[in-house]
This record gives C-alpha cells, sequence and structure tokens, in this order.
C-alpha cells in the first residue's frame, strides 16, 4: 500500500546538548487505517505527532505527508492542513464564544470564503453530531462535547489524518465512549485516517495496527494481537495488558484455557460461550 | 479528622449575569481515616467541592466542619491557615508547580511557610523523599531534571511534608503511563493506611474509585446523587451511564457474562482475579449441571 505519511530515519532534540527525543525513527502510515501509538512516558510519543503535522521540523532524516516534505518551507501549511491534532485538554483548545466560532476559527485562517466556510461548518458539525449546540457557550459543554467540537474544527478543513494526541485522557467514561465513537465513525464512513497517541489499551486493542515506542526509539510494531501478546516486553517498557488478556491469564493460571488470545471483553464471552457447549 | 459538610452552596461569578451555581445543597460526611473517592462527568462540581475543603474556596452559604474547625461564608483568610496545613490537595498535573531550584527547596517551601524551621524542614524533606519512593540524593538536584512521573512524585512529598491528616487527590493519575499509574494508586494506599490519612480522590477511573474506596460519592449537576460502597455505586450500570458515568471493567465483564449465560452472579468484583473466578467457577458449574 502507497503511504499517506513516510517518516525516514528522524532525529529530533529539543536542544543541541540533549540527548535525542527522537532517535532515527521512521514508520509508515496508510491510508484509512487506525493506527495507535503506545509507549510510556517520556518516549516521544507527542514529539512524534508534532513532527508528523509540522509543528516541529526533523534535525536529520525526513518526514513526508502526501507528497509534501515537513523540511520545505512552502509545504509547511499544506502538510498542517492534511493532518490536524486534537490535544488532551479540552478546554485550552476551544478558542471561540460559540461552537459555530470555534469550527469557523480555523476556516478564517485559511481564508475560505464565506459561502463555502458556512457549508464547510454546518457539514462538519453535523458530522460530530454537535448540531444541536451551534450557539452554545463553551462552559455549557462537557469535556467529550468540547473535543467533539475540536475534531469538527479540524474537519472543517478536509485533512487526511486526525491526531488524537491523548485527546480522551482527561474526560469521564462517556465522554471518552463519545469522542472513540465519532472518529471510528469517521475512520470507517469518511477514510479519514486516524493516529491515537494513547496510554489506554482497551482503545490500542480495538486499532488496526499498534506501534510501540521507547526511549525514543520505535520498539515493536504490529497488529494488536501481535503485539499483546508480548506480555513480558511490554509489562518490562512500563505499559500494561487489556483487561481481557489480563483476565485470560488469570483464568490460565485457574486452569482455564480458552483457545486464543481475545483482546476484548466481548470475544472473551463468547468463547466461554462456546466452551460451556462443549463440556 | 472527621469532615461534616452540611448545605454547602457555591456559585461562580455571584451577581453578574453569569452566575452559575456550581453546588447546590451538599451534606455529606466522612468519616476520619476513611478512602472516599468522588466521581461525577466533567462539569459535576467534583473539583469546586474539594477546594472548599481546605479553603480554596469559601461557600456561598452552608458549613464545613473538618476536625474541630468550622468554616463559614464569613471567614476571614487568616483563620484558613491551620486548616491549609491539615488538608493537603494534590492536583492535576502537580509537577507543573515544581519552581525551586533544587528538590530539597521544593519541599521545605510549604513547612517554612507554615512557620516550621529550616533544620526542621530539612529534616522532614529527607523523610518524605523516601516515602514518596525517591533516594535521599536526589535532594540536592534540580526538579527539572526528573522525568514527568518523577517530577510529581517531588510535588506530592512537597504536600506529605506539611503533615496533613486529610490528603485530597485530584486527578493524581492523569497523564501518566500505565505502570506510572499503578504506582502512585500504590503509593497513596501505602500512606493512606501507613499514616492513618484521609483520603479524598477524585477520579474519572471506575476502577480505582473501586479498587481502594471505601465509600463512593457519585456528583452530578453540582448535587451528591448518591454515596455509597463500591457495592451499592456501581450495582445500576444504567443509571451511571445516564450521569456520565460506568461501571469498572471487571463488573462490566460480569454483566455480559449475565446476559450470555442468563444467570445472575456476583457483581461485588473489583480486582482480575475475582473476575477470572467468577468465570472459571461458572464454566465448572455449567459442566456439572
Amino acid at each position: 500500500m502507497k503511504d499517506l505519511i513516510s517518516v525516514h530515519g528522524v532525529h529530533f532534540r529539543y536542544d543541541e546538548e540533549s540527548d535525542w527525543t527522537l532517535n532515527n525513527v521512521s514508520l509508515s502510515v496508510y491510508p484509512g487505517e487506525w493506527l495507535a501509538i503506545v509507549g510510556h512516558n517520556g518516549s516521544g510519543k507527542s514529539t512524534l505527532a508534532k513532527l508528523l503535522n509540522g509543528l516541529l521540523i526533523p534535525e536529520k532524516g525526513e518526514v513526508v505527508v502526501e507528497g509534501y516534505n515537513s523540511r520545505d518551507e512552502n509545504s509547511i501549511w499544506e502538510i498542517r492542513r492534511r493532518v490536524g491534532i486534537v490535544f488532551q485538554n479540552p478546554d485550552n483548545q476551544f478558542v471561540g464564544t460559540s461552537v459555530m466560532d470555534d469550527v469557523a476559527f480555523g476556516l478564517e485562517n485559511n481564508g475560505i470564503e464565506r459561502e463555502e466556510m458556512i457549508r464547510r461548518i454546518k457539514a462538519s458539525i453535523q458530522k460530530v453530531k454537535m448540531e444541536n449546540f451551534l450557539d452554545q457557550e463553551p462552559h455549557h459543554l462537557s469535556g467529550g462535547q468540547k473535543q467533539r467540537v475540536a475534531i469538527a474544527g479540524i474537519l472543517a478543513l478536509k485533512p487526511s489524518i486526525v491526531i488524537l494526541d491523548e485527546a480522551t485522557s482527561m474526560l469521564d467514561p462517556m465522554g471518552r465512549k463519545e469522542v472513540l465513537e465519532t472518529m471510528r465513525e469517521l475512520n470507517k464512513q469518511e477514510g479519514i485516517t486516524v493516529i491515537s497517541i494513547t496510554h489506554d489499551l482497551e482503545e490500542a486493542a480495538k486499532a488496526d495496527r499498534v506501534l510501540v515506542m521507547k526511549a525514543g526509539k520505535v520498539h515493536a510494531e504490529g497488529t494488536p494481537e501481535d503485539i499483546f501478546k508480548q506480555s513480558g516486553m511490554l509489562l518490562d517498557i512500563g505499559l500494561d495488558l487489556p483487561f481481557a488478556v489480563k483476565l485470560q491469564h488469570q483464568m490460565n493460571k485457574q486452569g482455564l484455557h480458552l483457545s486464543s488470545l481475545h483482546l476484548t471483553q466481548e470475544e472473551m464471552v463468547d468463547d466461554l460461550w462456546t466452551l460451556r457447549s462443549k463440556t | 479528622m472527621d469532615i461534616t459538610i452540611k448545605n454547602l452552596e457555591h456559585r461562580y461569578q455571584p451577581n453578574t449575569p453569569f452566575e452559575r451555581v456550581a453546588l447546590d445543597g451538599i451534606n455529606l460526611s466522612i468519616r476520619s481515616g476513611s478512602f472516599v473517592s468522588i466521581i461525577g462527568h466533567t462539569g459535576s462540581g467534583k473539583s469546586t467541592l474539594v477546594q472548599h475543603l481546605n479553603g480554596l474556596l469559601k461557600p456561598i452559604s452552608g458549613s464545613i466542619q473538618i476536625g474541630e474547625k468550622v468554616i463559614r461564608s464569613s471567614e476571614k483568610a487568616k483563620q484558613l491557615k491551620e486548616l491549609r496545613r491539615r488538608v493537603g490537595i494534590v492536583f492535576q498535573y502537580p509537577e507543573h508547580q515544581l519552581f525551586e531550584e533544587t528538590i530539597e527547596k521544593d519541599i521545605i517551601f510549604g513547612p517554612m511557610n507554615f512557620g516550621v524551621s529550616e533544620e526542621e524542614a530539612k529534616k522532614k524533606a529527607r523523610e518524605v523523599i523516601k516515602l514518596v519512593g525517591l533516594p535521599e540524593d536526589y535532594l540536592n538536584r534540580s526538579p527539572f531534571d526528573l522525568s514527568g512521573g518523577q517530577m510529581r512524585r517531588v510535588a506530592i512529598a512537597g504536600v506529605l511534608a506539611m503533615e496533613p491528616r486529610v490528603i485530597v487527590l485530584d486527578e493524581p493519575t492523569a497523564g501518566l503511563d500505565p505502570r506510572g499509574k499503578v504506582e502512585i494508586m500504590n503509593l497513596f494506599y501505602q500512606l493512606h493506611s501507613a499514616k492513618g490519612l484521609t483520603t479524598i480522590l477524585v477520579t474519572h477511573s471506575m476502577e480505582d474509585a473501586a479498587l481502594y474506596s471505601d465509600e463512593i460519592i457519585v456528583m452530578d449537576q453540582g448535587k451528591v446523587f448518591h454515596k455509597g460502597t463500591p457495592v451499592e455505586v456501581f450495582k445500576d450500570p444504567v443509571q451511571l451511564r445516564g450521569l456520565g458515568l460506568d461501571v469498572p471493567e471487571t463488573v462490566e465483564f460480569v454483566l455480559k457474562l449475565e446476559e450470555k449465560f442468563g444467570k445472575r452472579l456476583p457483581r461485588d468484583v473489583f480486582t482480575v482475579e475475582e473476575a477470572a473466578n467468577v468465570a472459571v467457577s461458572l464454566i465448572r458449574k455449567e459442566g456439572e449441571e
């Protein structure tokens, strides 16, 4: 498959005296996929996100987004329009005085003409199901709703890629579900590529592909099944396992063995049901 | 220290067109030495409530009693000093509040502000740095050379150095990786047990609330919706989801088993081991039938 983003031999550090924050990182992002990036605190995940949309430029190596190289100054705006980031704190990224204003902000900055702007605002607010809140002020919105408005602001610019940089970590359980469901629909129906930087392993288990970062390097890469099989490796580098995997290990200890590794509760319950019919 | 809250009300921007009720008719009692979690959707009033516990916010009406000390709206800031020493708050991202050039200076800042001698405060610093799991020789280092998780431990050491009797944790694990989360929660639980602290945890993690709490307070729209043991609070998933909350993953698993097998199962299941026990004994029993 053709790469949507190619990262090749990227080195980055915040100042010349310090160690590399990213040390020779290479990876590809493919069109339409949901890529989860996991790693311990300080492994370089968020720095990588900022390199992917040209907020940071590599010291060595290259980041190429749909043919645009972030080292090329003329390409930067093309890259930023194609790659949107939703950050962690919903209150720090709401700039408008109403939902509609907030979504308009990015479009105004990009000099989109008024009629087109109104069309895009309506369409993108609909996609995140916030059409009943058009004139609401931010303090009347929940954390999950604010994050969905942030997503709408990105959608209005017609991006190819949305990066969630721990975008659900400050939300309550339902807010987290809302945001993830919204993104899953956009991923499936609009073909938007999602890169999710997360500590939530339940979420990573549902990705198409998982990338594990450790101390500024890509440590492992594969399907969720490939990655979560390697429980020793994950625990060693400060991560954890999805609940269903931990549960399965515990059942094994108690002498109950299931047919294969399950990453979700649903699969596990189904397998237990099959096991019951056999006994 | 027992905590008793009576008819507490709080409004933001009172007497302006932007006035907004944040807390409304809160009545609560928290037993000395207990571990209590507060859960609720964003904006339900959790953080506003805990900021009243050490006088950062004063009630518009109603009262808060902590030990012998009663806070009412008429309270002068000066009279709250002793309270601030007794009730330590660990805010979200506490590492953002570090500012001194060495870890030692950062830790002794609080106690010295409360009139403890420098020598005494330094002694305290050596004690608390070990409590949070960092080596004593870190004291002369700059806090800004540490990793995020370690910086958070230093910030927590600063709160512990004041010898609080009540400790309020406002989403203390936000942003930490999975190992960091477990380590910090274990640290708080150990301190809670070893020092007989009253601990109040504000959290979005239903798992942590279930695992550590004697009691859970459920907030909704500035009111206390429910208060009870983890078993009581997590027995009604539909109601919790309606409030923007959920049940812990262990309970969710049991509920899925119940649905699939059409059987009533124990729901007081809050650890992976307990969840595995439920599944294993279910399968074995089905085999015997």
